[in-house]
């Protein structure tokens, strides 16, 4: 992202606030994949992995059932720190057009930092990694509930592990 | 019998000036010449080959063909395709021409208009000035004509498998065929402006349930799931954002020659109403009433005094943008212009917006294609 914007999204969206925290220090969770995150309902149709110089990126494609009308995108983000995973959320918001998009707050919000937009989009950071659940299908769905239950199931790999030290 | 082994028609893979001009099939499949193949190749998108017309201009255009033939007292012949591939002398030895050039006869490329042609070639064979001309065979080619040899990010070199940004016939597909019959680079980016929104809302439409972001260009050009997507497959989905859109438009322009880049305007900025790709409302992008940033497709510098095409939206081209009623008008070759000057700027923004809708000329870039 080009200095000027980053600068425009940093101040637009609070960066100082959140910036650089964790509630879980500096665990880490390492070699993510979909394999064992199981949506009722819903059936992997897809899944690429990139591994661009920063951080390795798993993007995903989930039907409801046999129909494409309903359709979630799922990308996580597996940066090497917390620090790397909230450039990444502000990589995410920048490339955001809507001037709406704002910070999810209260008792059910996943990750230590979350944005969406009226249930149907949902960016959270969760120590290293970043998830955006995105709609890809006509017929829209809501995804807090999805992006709770990916939160969960992150937890729990998270709370399983030995603290990484980075 | 008297056979054709292959013909190349990019038998000169360091210029574009007499043959066709270096391209592969996608990002996985190469096209290796000599493009037509005997036994390989049956239909004309079995052998593909692409013509740049600014470069071939008043130039003879050649092809070079292998032949062979089984008949031990056929030692030499005038092979031709009456009114397609000019006439001339084959010799053979031991059966076996080596590969001859050939020069056509007003090949498509002389046209001076991007399309597409599939054309058969019925060659015949005379073993004398005094003897019939006699058919022996045809061969069927896929021709694309684009106005210019392909611009960044299009590479035509090195001419390699490896290299991922030669030309893309999956794209030429497209775009000879979304700008055919253009003359100029203006109308050709113009053309395929207006096809690219015209995809929304069956095949695309604009992102709102994701906060307008892009789902086939955040960093690289996702163009093999944009393709999949036009051929009916589910692609990346149905959703795209202005960024995805100014790749799309600039990307398969690029193909045919033009100069467009991806480039955005910003930061922060109110909207007049307008119509997403997708949407037959007049609102302000999804009833949002501003965007944190915009991208189109952008010639020159990608400045206040350079001409956008933008293949996201259609803003209102009435006397005056910031009020119903709203006369679409799809940006294509419109100045951005500066506040007052009612030009894209003007039309996208309202008058409290447009001094944060400037151009950001230092984020011009022409995404990968991958």
């Amino acid at each position: 992202m080009q200095a000027e914007q980053k600068r425009f999204v940093e101040k637009r969206f609070s960066a100082r606030e959140w910036r650089g925290q964790s509630k879980h220090g500096r665990r880490s969770i390492r070699g993510f994949s979909f394999e064992q995150w199981k949506v009722p309902g819903w059936k992997l149709q897809r899944v690429q992995h990139d591994h661009p110089a920063k951080q390795t990126t798993v993007h995903s494609l989930w039907s409801h059932g046999e129909s494409t009308s309903e359709l979630l995108a799922v990308d996580v983000f597996e940066c090497s720190s917390v620090e790397a995973a909230h450039d990444q959320v502000l990589e995410a918001l920048g490339n955001m057009q809507s001037g709406v998009v704002e910070r999810l707050d209260g008792k059910n919000t996943p990750g230590d930092v979350a944005f969406g937009l009226n249930d149907t989009m949902v960016l959270f950071a969760l120590a290293n990694l970043v998830v955006l659940i995105r709609n890809a299908g006509p017929s829209v769905v809501q995804v807090g509930e999805i992006a709770r239950q990916l939160d969960k199931f992150l937890l729990r790999r998270l709370e399983s592990k030995p603290t990484d030290k980075d | 019998m008297i056979a054709i082994e292959a013909i190349k028609f990019n038998h000169d893979t360091n210029a574009a000036t007499h043959d066709a001009f270096n391209i592969r099939q996608n990002a996985t499949k190469f096209i290796s010449v000599p493009e037509w193949r005997r036994f390989i190749c049956v239909n004309p998108e079995d052998s593909r080959a692409a013509y740049a017309i600014a470069p071939t201009r008043g130039n003879p255009i050649t092809i070079e063909v292998s032949l062979s033939s089984t008949d031990p007292g056929v030692a030499f012949i005038e092979v031709r395709v009456e009114h397609q591939v000019k006439a001339r002398p084959v010799n053979f030895v031991n059966g076996k021409s080596g590969f001859v050039g050939f020069e056509l006869i007003k090949p498509p490329v002389t046209h001076g208009h991007v399309g597409i042609w599939d054309i058969a070639w019925h060659w015949e064979y005379r073993v004398g000035p005094h003897h019939p001309w006699q058919h022996f065979a045809t061969t069927r080619h896929r021709v694309y004509v684009v106005l210019d040899v392909p611009t960044d990010p299009w590479k035509q070199a090195p001419y390699n498998a490896g290299n991922t940004q030669l030309p893309w016939t999956d794209v030429l597909d497209y775009a000879c065929h979304w700008a055919e019959g253009a003359t100029s680079k203006d109308l050709a980016a113009a053309l395929v402006t207006q096809r690219v929104y015209a995809l929304g809302p069956a095949i695309v439409t604009y992102d709102c349930p994701g906060g307008g972001s892009s789902h086939y260009s955040w960093g690289s050009f996702d163009c093999t799931a944009f393709i999949d997507r036009l051929r009916g497959g589910i692609g990346n989905g149905i959703y795209l954002n202005c960024s995805d859109c100014a790749t799309i438009v600039s990307t398969f322009a690029d193909a045919l020659g033009c100069n467009l880049w991806q480039s955005k305007m910003g930061w922060g900025f109110a909207l007049n109403e307008l119509l997403a790709i997708g949407s037959n409302t007049w609102q302000t992008a999804c009833g949002w009433g501003s965007f944190s940033y915009h991208e189109v497709a952008w010639e020159g510098g990608g400045t206040a005094n350079d001409d956008v095409f933008d293949g996201c939206l259609q803003v209102d081209g009435d006397g005056d943008p910031t009020v119903a009623p709203h006369i679409p008008l799809l940006p294509q070759d419109l100045r951005f212009g500066n506040p007052g000057d009612l030009l894209y700027r003007d039309r996208l923004a309202t008058p409290a917006g447009r001094p944060n809708c400037n151009p950001q000329p230092a984020t011009k870039q022409r995404r990968l294609v991958v």
